[in-house]
């Protein structure tokens, strides 16, 4: 019966994979997670990961219970004549584990502990030696237990894609777009910039052409290379340079206006 | 101007990928479930004992030290340059306010142990015992100084000139030092927002408590809304700080305008919003404990090129001030996708861990409760149990909320580092 009812649970959590690969395909190929079906594709991958871990769970508990039960008759049927043995039995385990620290500490000093703290531990995972933990089913259900650890690295292996690329620039200001390059235009307009503060995508090692036009005197500043310009009103500015660093890096007009972004990568 | 008039805390770092984003989230609710169900079946954490500090001879000198230094820098930042060449603002928002927490995850409440201000409080020969003691509002006081500060921090005007921040600096100091002459030493424990923010950080030092992680499971100082409200201000202003630096916010407060009006609203608001999260989602269970990692892990994940980047470059234009390597210089970048790794890791360590906690002291309340069932009840319900004795997905039922809450911090942290 509980084989049964661990395979129904295994069936269930396979057929949940499906929403979840879609989830993530769709995901993969959206352009932004802020839009509705984003939202929606996340929510399903959410909700049908969850399910997946929560019946694999159930799966192995129900697994593993059989094979507690399997290996507790022998020891059980003798009991089973003269309750009061088992109440006996029962009670020196319950108050063991409510509320006796210096016991507590007795399980948890000797080993495990200590594994469970780095991401490490996931691989190294030794159930504590020295617990009331029954001797013959030890061993199946430590292996068993190990089931949902590997799937959930097989989860983390398939991780070599890109994500997609953002949009590519207007054409600029100052001189034309070649390739190679990538071009950009910005203006402050009432202390504003004119189109709204965005983020231009640059590959790492292209030139760079930001037109920059002001309608009141303003010092111009790329971060993270570190370029500042005094731009006047009426003298558009053209500023070029080699985009040699990674980095999400901030064009202000100083003292606090974002221009733009640029997205070295 | 300089590069500097942004401030130190800029950042440079790419969004991460969003393969590394799904696959983090993934995992993070699988290894949840993985940890509540199966991994962690028995209270292991609670009762054990913090140790002791050791007298060692070089603590006393290594206050000595902080206390120098920290006055030659407030002095510097009254006096000194007021250009970027003065180190005051990487001394206080990289080496405190960010160097403090992987210190104290480390080696325990470090700030504790060299404050300053706790220094000069006994050199002056204070009252140890306060004028008026008392325990007054217990750690609230620190919760609005942290509020303060991260403000300063984030959104106030002119909050890289060095004067601007030896003013305030010079306030904070005064202001504690007054408050503890009123209440006693202890005052600081609980109202020094450095300080408190150190010893909640330092919970996770594997080096002051006998077994790792148990210092989260022990009594927390203050514990209750006030510590609540701490590590939600400290959670929220991180939060906001990823937030604010989109394109997207500065496009909307440049349209609205009074962007330091709506900066102080905003942070406010993240900060509300995160505690009443954190004290309605949990039913009856604290949660102030397991959120202490996830915020730790965010902190560090979100700060992390700073601290590698910013951090040494405080030292250099300190020691150029004194004539010292002056030709020496940091231009350290960090890889990328090394720091995206980096993030994600500390982000998923986080989390697991404030599962860990928060599932251990589930377990701890219900070995608590199991007792008051009686034993023939017990028998009997122990046929389908596992051999162990530990009703486990009856405690999960429990922690339901508290998990999917923290499973939802994780994923906001991953999203802010996303579309950053």
């Amino acid at each position: 019966m509980t084989v049964l009812v661990a395979l129904v649970l295994l069936v269930a959590a396979a057929f949940l994979l499906v929403p979840a690969m879609v989830g993530v395909k769709f995901l993969m190929a959206a352009t932004s997670l802020l839009s509705f079906s984003s939202l929606f594709a996340s929510f399903m991958l959410l909700v049908s990961s969850a399910s997946i871990a929560t019946f694999l769970q159930l799966a192995v508990l129900a697994l593993s219970r059989r094979r507690a039960r399997a290996a507790v008759p022998p020891a059980d049927l003798p009991a089973l004549a003269a309750p009061a043995g088992v109440h006996a039995v029962a009670l020196p385990a319950d108050a063991r584990a409510a509320d006796a620290p210096a016991d507590v500490r007795a399980f948890a000093a000797p080993a495990g502990v200590r594994g469970f703290a780095p991401p490490a531990g996931v691989s190294a995972f030794a159930p504590p030696a020295g617990g009331p933990q029954p001797a013959p089913a030890g061993l199946g259900k430590r292996s068993l237990r190990l089931v949902p650890f590997l799937l959930a690295a097989l989860t983390l292996l398939p991780g070599c894609t890109q994500a997609p690329a953002a949009q590519a620039a207007a054409p600029a200001a100052c001189g034309s777009e070649a390739p190679g390059q990538v071009a950009a235009n910005a203006e402050l307009r009432d202390g504003k910039a004119s189109p709204a503060p965005h983020r231009v995508a640059v590959p790492l090692g292209s030139q760079v052409r930001l037109g920059i036009s002001v309608d009141s005197a303003a010092q111009i500043h790329v971060h993270g290379y570190d370029l500042e310009y005094q731009v006047r009103p009426g003298q558009p500015m053209c500023i070029v340079f080699v985009a040699s660093r990674a980095g999400l890096f901030d064009v202000e007009a100083h003292p606090d206006t974002l221009l733009l972004q640029l997205e070295v990568k | 101007m300089s590069p500097l008039a942004h401030g130190v805390g800029s950042s440079s770092d790419l969004p991460l990928p969003l393969d590394l984003v799904l696959q983090a989230g993934a995992a993070t609710v699988v290894l949840s479930f993985l940890i509540a169900a199966l991994w962690w079946t028995r209270p292991r954490l609670a009762g054990f004992a913090e140790r002791p500090v050791p007298a060692a001879i070089w603590l006393p000198a290594l206050r000595v030290v902080v206390l120098l230094l920290s006055l030659y820098l407030v002095g510097n930042a009254l006096f000194g340059p007021r250009d970027s060449a003065n180190p005051v603002a990487h001394a206080l928002f990289v080496w405190l306010w960010v160097g403090v927490v992987p210190l104290s995850a480390l080696l325990g409440p470090v700030w504790r142990a060299v404050n300053p201000l706790r220094t000069l409080f006994r050199l002056l020969r204070l009252p140890p015992a306060g004028l008026r003691p008392g325990a007054g509002l217990g750690v609230w006081p620190a919760v609005l100084w942290l509020l303060a500060f991260v403000w300063f921090e984030l959104v106030a005007p002119g909050r890289t000139d060095p004067l601007v921040i030896g003013c305030c600096l010079l306030g904070y100091g005064l202001a504690q030092l007054g408050m503890a002459v009123l209440r006693g030493e202890q005052w600081f424990a609980r109202g020094d927002c450095f300080e408190l923010y150190s010893e909640l950080a330092g919970r996770l030092s594997p080096l002051r408590w006998q077994v790792p992680l148990s210092g989260l499971a022990a009594r927390l100082p203050g514990a209750g809304a006030g510590l609540a409200a701490f590590v939600a201000v400290w959670w929220g202003s991180t939060v906001f700080d990823s937030a604010s630096g989109s394109p997207a916010w500065a496009g909307f407060v440049q349209r609205a305008g009074h962007a330091d009006l709506y900066a102080t609203g905003a942070l406010v608001l993240v900060c509300i919003v995160v505690l009443v999260a954190v004290r309605k989602t949990a039913g009856g269970l604290d949660v102030t404990a397991s959120l202490i990692p996830i915020a730790v892990g965010y902190t560090l994940a979100h700060y992390l090129s700073l601290l590698i980047v910013a951090a040494p470059r405080g030292f250099l234009l300190l020691t150029r001030q004194w004539g010292l390597a002056s030709d020496v210089a940091w231009n350290v970048v960090p890889i990328p996708s090394v720091i995206a790794g980096a993030q994600v890791a500390l982000i998923l360590l986080g989390h697991v861990i404030g599962v860990i906690v928060a599932h251990d002291a589930a377990l701890a309340s219900a070995a608590v409760d199991a007792p008051g069932v009686s034993g023939a009840v017990r028998v009997a319900a122990a046929g389908p149990r596992l051999a162990r004795g530990v009703p486990v997905l009856a405690t999960l039922a429990d922690e339901l909320p508290l998990v999917l809450f923290m499973i939802g911090c994780t994923w906001a942290g991953l999203f802010l580092l996303f579309v950053r």
